[in-house]
């Protein structure tokens, strides 16, 4: 007992210092000016579409959650119909199997909807271009107003991604 | 003239039924058959038309149709009425059997049918032009058995079996009919209605209360009021379509006009016996609408809605009865009008509209060959006509405006809401409980036919016998849609006609005005008010409303829609039966099978359903097992041994000598 008290006494704290970078505060800061300029104080709900990716885009997308970007503060928010999203994001080259699933979900969707292509597999097809159980990029089928490359794109590129479409669709 | 066309439509009837007996081997019986009823309807109406135009100039006179010692017929005003709406069903049934029929060639008997058919007409049409009480039973009879044969003519279990029933229920009314109306006429069948009114005047009380009560029990199990209206929904549905609208729609009337004759007999009604027909027409009410929302089987529902609508016409005759008796002073000729539009504004509309649906429903189920609601759907899609007839008819038997059956219910609704003000206390409060009671019934009837509607013509199919069915004839629309234009117009065009004095007399009704003061509205108001809301809200939404539509496929979450994910009938009436559920007890039954013997857990489980009517369980039941069990006791007097037999008829000569003695 005593002894292990000092042996902690004299390992002291060993734990790294975390160094919380300032950017993505900014970064998300400025999403949420845009969300607000754009839905009028609501959150901005995205409405998530695997197409067929190899779930690296979706490991990125769900970190957009946790405590360290916690984007819930700038105003995103997943949700779970089309019917109540703004935003579609589609993940991975779109598969024969979700072709139809993927138009059906962009045809539930409100207007004005946007949609955004995450990965590179949304965007060209990946490496699985040409395969034959793809129908192609998601721009083969649906209007993609941003792409956001990356093989995954890290969380803060997503961001990035989302205040430019954001930005787009208060443009148009 | 008129004479000549009554009884011309009345011979016609019988020549249609021997033409069926003698063209029975041809090809053509059915349509000859039905060529002379529609005939013999339009003589009827031309002459029911004529003797309007008589009664409008004032001329009040009775038509004698055909008189000897032994059978008296003649036309009154009240019967004339009655047979208008009689020839006004059998010309839009038989039109209608022209269709419908050869569709059925192998299913029925069409000689033997039509035959029914024929003498059913004749019944319906002798009984309203009876004379005397022995023309009006022989009539009666005659309408009875060959409805009975209409019941059971697809020979199945079920016909049979609910043919059954009818008999027996027609034949006790038989009974009570006759030893009532024997009563009345002091043991003389053959004296004229008049003579009987004048014996029945010279009858102690209680031999008149005994008579009252033998006729209502009589004219009432035709009508099916309750309690004795059980074998109405198990029996008019079984019929053909074209029998079950003459049933329902015209031969109700006719227990209808029975009654009426029979209460016209009696010098006075006391308060208490015009209650008992108000608290049983109120009943009816109730319980036929509480079915019609919760039956499954769509020809069944409109019997019980038949049974609801009988409720309240013979809750507007007990008003009547009961006027003379309550203290309402200068207002009694007001409501006396009021009540008597409504019990003639809601017979026609009944029998038109009730016909016509079951005219329609019969052309549905030729399509699709099920009766079961849960089963049909889809339809108004591929049958926009024949869907917007059927609306329009369940529209008129829920009574929305703009259709007649509003108007009639309103007649109802103002005696009952405005006409008692200056009555004592005691009658205001009886007729606010009976107001109350008739707007339940009317809400609810809504709800029924919402459900009828809904479920059979909207939504996705049901069933692929929904799915695959043909094309709808026109032949099979056309009655049903001539039915639905009638019955929308005839608000439209009588109400204003009862509405006011100077034209009240173009009708021949002896009053002034049906239209109580504080109640009155113009039924063409009523109806641009309607289509200008409707215009009102198009206009509203072309302004307003987002000039871009998208049509694009429901949001399924990935799992593809099915036509069983819809509401079904027994869905949309579950609110009712459990609120209900005192009076229409529902039987579940779970039957869990193991699919393998050793293990429980996996197992198959059925659930089975059915409701049953509180009579049925309360009062029919009992009645039948009490029966048994004394016939069982009865039976232990049988025992074989002849000493015993000596004893009691030793017994028996002992009792006869002593009361003799």
């Amino acid at each position: 007992m005593l002894r292990l008290l000092a042996t902690v006494l004299k390992t002291g704290s060993k734990a790294e210092p975390v160094s919380i970078v300032a950017d993505e505060h900014v970064l998300g800061e400025n999403l949420r000016k845009a969300v607000t300029a754009l839905c009028g104080g609501r959150a901005l709900r995205i409405r998530h579409v695997d197409a067929g990716s190899t779930n690296a885009e979706e490991y990125e997308l769900t970190a957009l959650g946790n405590a360290y970007y916690d984007a819930d503060r700038f105003g995103l928010s997943f949700v779970a119909s089309p019917r109540h999203a703004d935003i579609l994001t589609v993940s991975g080259p779109v598969t024969r199997s979700m072709a139809h699933a993927l138009v059906a979900a962009y045809e539930a969707m409100p207007e004005p909807r946007i949609v955004v292509a995450v990965g590179d597999g949304a965007i060209t097809g990946g490496i699985w271009k040409d395969s034959y159980a793809v129908v192609g990029p998601v721009s083969s089928l649906l209007p993609v107003d941003v792409e956001i490359p990356g093989d995954p794109p890290s969380p803060r590129v997503v961001l990035e991604g989302l205040l430019a479409a954001v930005r787009s669709a208060s443009r148009k | 003239m008129l004479a000549l066309l009554y009884g011309g439509a009345f011979l016609l009837s019988g020549a249609a039924a021997l033409a069926a007996m003698a063209l029975a081997r041809s090809a053509h019986q059915s349509a000859v058959t039905h060529a002379l009823l529609i005939l013999s309807g339009l003589f009827g109406l031309a002459a029911s038309v004529g003797y309007c135009i008589e009664l409008a100039h004032g001329v009040v006179r009775v038509v004698p149709v055909y008189a000897t010692a032994l059978f008296a017929f003649f036309v009154t005003p009240l019967s004339g009425f009655f047979l208008a709406l009689v020839f006004l069903g059998v010309t839009l049934t038989s039109w209608y059997a022209l269709g419908y029929l050869p569709r059925y060639h192998t299913h029925y008997t069409l000689p033997w049918l039509d035959f029914a058919t024929s003498l059913f007409v004749l019944g319906m049409v002798g009984t309203l032009m009876a004379g005397q009480p022995f023309a009006f039973l022989i009539a009666w009879e005659l309408m009875s058995v060959a409805a009975y044969f209409l019941i059971i003519a697809d020979g199945s279990r079920e016909s049979l079996t609910a043919g059954f029933r009818y008999l027996l229920m027609a034949q006790l009314g038989f009974l009570a009919l006759l030893v009532g109306l024997l009563l009345l006429a002091g043991g003389d069948p053959f004296a004229s209605w008049a003579a009987v009114a004048h014996a029945a005047a010279a009858l102690p009380p209680s031999a008149r209360l005994g008579a009252f009560l033998l006729l209502l029990v009589g004219f009432g199990s035709k009508a099916g009021l309750v309690p004795l209206h059980q074998w109405l929904p198990a029996a008019h549905p079984q019929a053909p379509s074209h029998s079950s609208a003459l049933l329902s729609g015209v031969m109700l009337k006719v227990a209808l006009y029975g009654f009426i004759l029979s209460v016209g007999l009696l010098p006075a009604v006391p308060f208490s016996w015009a209650m008992l027909v108000i608290v049983l027409g109120l009943a009816s009410a109730f319980f036929g609408v509480l079915h019609a929302v919760v039956e499954n089987d769509a020809k069944r529902m409109l019997a019980w809605s038949s049974i609801e609508h009988m409720g309240l016409l013979f809750t507007g005759v007990g008003l009547l009865l009961a006027l003379p008796n309550l203290p309402v002073g200068a207002d009694a000729a007001a409501l006396t009008a009021a009540l008597t539009g409504f019990v003639i504004l809601h017979a026609l509309n009944h029998s038109l509209f009730k016909s016509g649906l079951f005219m329609a429903t019969g052309a549905v189920v030729a399509q699709t060959h099920t009766r079961d609601l849960d089963r049909l759907g889809g339809l108004a899609q591929r049958w926009p006509l024949f869907s917007g007839a059927f609306l329009a008819l369940a529209l008129s038997a829920a009574a929305l405006p703009p259709t007649g059956t509003f108007f009639g219910e309103w007649l109802l609704f103002q005696p009952l809401a405005i006409g008692f003000r200056s009555a004592a206390p005691a009658s205001s409060l009886g007729a606010a409980l009976v107001l109350a009671v008739v707007a339940l019934v009317g809400g609810l009837a809504v709800f029924a036919f919402v459900k009828l509607f809904s479920v059979m013509f909207l939504g996705r199919p049901r069933s692929s016998a929904a799915e695959q069915a043909g094309e709808m004839p026109l032949l099979l629309t056309l009655p049903p849609l001539a039915a639905a234009v009638l019955v929308s117009l005839s608000g439209l065009l009588l109400f204003p006609l009862l509405a006011q004095p100077e034209r009240v007399r173009l009708l021949g009704l002896p009053f002034a005005s049906a239209v109580l003061p504080g109640a009155a509205m113009s039924s063409w108001g009523v109806v641009f008010a309607l289509l200008g809301s409707a215009a009102a809200a198009a206009a509203f939404y072309r302004a307003f409303a987002r000039r871009t539509i998208r049509i694009t496929e429901t949001w399924d979450c990935g799992a593809p829609l099915t036509a069983r994910m819809q509401y079904t009938a027994t869905g949309f009436s579950a609110p009712i039966r459990f609120f209900f559920r005192a009076l229409v007890l529902s039987k579940k039954t779970l039957v869990v099978e193991p699919v393998v013997v050793t293990n429980p857990w996996i197992a198959k489980r059925r659930l089975s359903w059915a409701t049953e009517s509180f009579w049925e369980a309360g009062l029919y039941r009992p009645v039948g097992r009490a029966a048994i069990a004394i016939s069982a006791s009865v039976r232990r007097l049988q025992n074989g041994a002849v000493q015993f037999y000596l004893a009691l008829v030793f017994a028996a000569l002992v009792g006869v000598i002593l009361f003799a003695l």
